[in-house]
């Protein structure tokens, strides 16, 4: 064991990029709400972007360590709590063996963010993945989220490369902001493609949704997000249910939209009115509920074009973290 | 079934969901031949292991792709996979699997089979009778892991979900939820009457699938007493979860037989609807 788990947290789980291919099965893919703050925090450590780590919400963990070890922080405004003062994410630390560490959120940060260990979290996966499902109670540790005297391990097999060491001229957290520039939660702004179901929406509906701002409300969860803002019309009769993702913007009978987060069900069968592009997902991942989210939509080229942008961006951030460029 | 399984599928309308899936729309009607149809597309996908594809869900009458995150190029895949449907006959997926599970109606295990009963007008031993006597269909499977959405349902047991759905109900519940039936395979929430529950473990994260049930596949659920409950739950506690239920693999024309006598039952539901 690697780590044991002083204080849980109000909702810390297990998490890595999810468990997808057993969607036919009705098995929610799950993961990383945030998965780009995930994957700076392996990449920091030296892992895997894949490896599994802990997601925490809205409150930090106290961890121990029961061997040497060295751990990242990353979620945007959260630090890790030292005797000689908080050191904001991202953040990179060494334990002795014994030694305890706190970290949380600073005022006005992200809900939710990552800490990772060098070698991963390797709890048991199951179906290929160690992600904690919320909704089926699989992976993670028991199904479950995390509480005190949990003891994690980690292994070697998630390492890829060497830990982090700030070096002069690189600025990790300028580079950060620019990767997470959207995210910023009082003014969140979710790009999305329209449809699959835009047909079932009036024109007038449609400009509604995207002129308003939504409220994330508290029953919200790694499930999905329930908006308030004003009703939305849909003009579905009985729609047969159909696959759909995280970030899928559905709209039942009542008209307040749910948007679809992780450890959303394989099938839905409300209209959807627009689905939030990949790119964006993470940046929905760091909101509370409480915060305000509004949407725009672009086309298809465009998402992909942001995507492609976005994965060109982590490999820049990668190759000048290890110093490769 | 007649000839028009020949003729392949509909052509279909490619709708992106954002840009990390799309999905292929043949239809707005469900329909078992449709389905099988897609049953047998969606295995010819997962065969050529695109490496750009993570998910493939057949639906009633759509299939659904994801990518795998960040791989771009969505509408010339979703082109690419539409070609494939155009090679698609009605015919290959004929040859089905039939499951018998065994349930144990009413009681603590059927809650509910009273009220079934009183809705619709029958004895609760008619109707044990008459969902235990006709086959069903996996349609997909979906709302929880191995759940199965299933067509065949006997339009004189339609019932109406329960006004306050249960925070927990156990794992192998059987229900019927407005015109569906189903089992949930593990425990959690649920809406539906629960008129019996199968000993067996429907699914299982470590086995390999993890789901016993398939989509596509054909089911029966086989009434047993309470004494044959325990004994099979004790086997699948000392075996594991590979044991109480049957799976039979049925020649062409069995399966059409009962594909046949399930789209007469859901033909029944078109009528009264």
């Amino acid at each position: 064991m690697t780590l044991t788990v002083v204080e849980p947290g109000i909702y810390t789980t297990v998490q890595d990029l999810g468990r997808p291919g057993f969607g036919h099965l009705g098995v929610s893919s799950s993961g990383a709400m945030d998965a780009d703050s995930l994957r700076v925090a392996n990449l920091l450590v030296g892992n895997r972007p894949s490896a599994a780590a802990l997601e925490m919400t809205a409150t930090g963990v106290t961890v121990r360590a029961s061997k040497k070890v060295v751990v990242a922080l990353v979620g945007p405004g959260w630090q890790v709590h030292r005797h000689s003062g908080p050191v904001a994410s991202p953040a990179v630390c060494r334990m002795e063996t014994g030694q305890t560490l706190r970290v949380g959120p600073g005022k006005g940060g992200a809900f939710r963010a990552y800490l990772a260990v060098r070698g991963g979290v390797e709890t048991d996966p199951v179906m290929g993945s160690r992600s904690t499902d919320s909704r089926a109670e699989i992976g993670g540790l028991e199904g479950r989220q995390l509480v005190g005297g949990d003891r994690l391990p980690s292994g070697t097999r998630a390492v890829d490369g060497p830990v982090f060491r700030q070096k002069a001229g690189v600025d990790v957290p300028a580079q950060l902001r620019q990767l997470f520039e959207r995210s910023f939660r009082s003014e969140c702004c979710l790009r999305t493609v329209v449809g699959p179901h835009g047909a079932c929406f009036t024109g007038s509906q449609k400009e509604r949704f995207f002129l308003s701002e939504w409220e994330i409300t508290t029953s919200s969860n790694r499930v999905g997000y329930r908006l308030r803002g004003p009703r939305i019309r849909q003009e579905a009769d009985t729609l047969l249910s159909e696959g759909v993702v995280p970030g899928a913007v559905q709209v039942p009978a009542g008209g307040s939209p749910i948007m679809l987060m992780s450890d959303c069900q394989t099938m839905g069968g409300y209209p959807v009115l627009c689905t939030v592009i990949t790119a964006d997902l993470a940046s929905a991942g760091r909101c509370a509920p409480g915060d305000k989210l509004r949407f725009t939509a672009v086309d298809l080229p465009e998402a992909e074009r942001i995507n492609a942008e976005k994965k060109a961006a982590f490999s820049r951030l990668r190759s000048s973290l290890l110093g490769t460029d | 079934m007649g000839k028009s399984e020949d003729a392949g599928l509909p052509r279909p309308e490619i709708a992106p969901v954002g840009d990390s899936a799309f999905l292929l729309r043949f239809g707005e009607e469900k329909s078992i031949k449709l389905n099988a149809a897609l049953q047998g597309l969606a295995a010819r996908i997962k065969g050529q292991e695109f490496d750009e594809i993570d998910d493939v869900i057949a639906a009633y009458s759509s299939l659904f792709v994801r990518l795998r995150p960040g791989s771009g190029g969505l509408l010339a895949l979703a082109r690419e996979i539409r070609s494939m449907a155009e090679e698609q006959s009605g015919r290959q997926h004929l040859r089905g699997t039939m499951l018998r599970v065994p349930v144990t109606y009413g009681g603590q295990y059927g809650p509910d089979l009273p009220e079934v009963a009183r809705k619709a007008r029958l004895s609760e031993e008619e109707v044990v009778k008459l969902h235990s006597s006709t086959p069903y269909y996996v349609y997909c499977l979906g709302f929880a892991p191995g759940f199965p959405y299933l067509g065949g349902l006997n339009p004189l047991l339609y019932c109406p979900r329960r006004e306050e759905p249960r925070q927990s109900i156990p794992g192998g519940s059987v229900g019927i939820g407005g015109t569906q039936t189903g089992v949930y395979p593990q425990p959690g929430p649920g809406g539906w009457q629960l008129i019996g529950r199968t000993p067996c473990r429907l699914f299982a994260p470590g086995r390999r699938p993890p789901s016993v049930i398939a989509p596509g596949n054909l089911l029966r659920f086989a009434p047993v007493g309470e004494n044959e409950y325990r004994r099979i739950r004790r086997r699948v506690g000392e075996c594991g979860p590979d044991v109480g239920f049957c799976r039979t693999e049925l020649d062409s024309s069995q399966t059409v037989e009962l594909l046949e006598q399930i789209e007469e039952m859901e033909r029944r539901e078109g009528d009264l609807a």
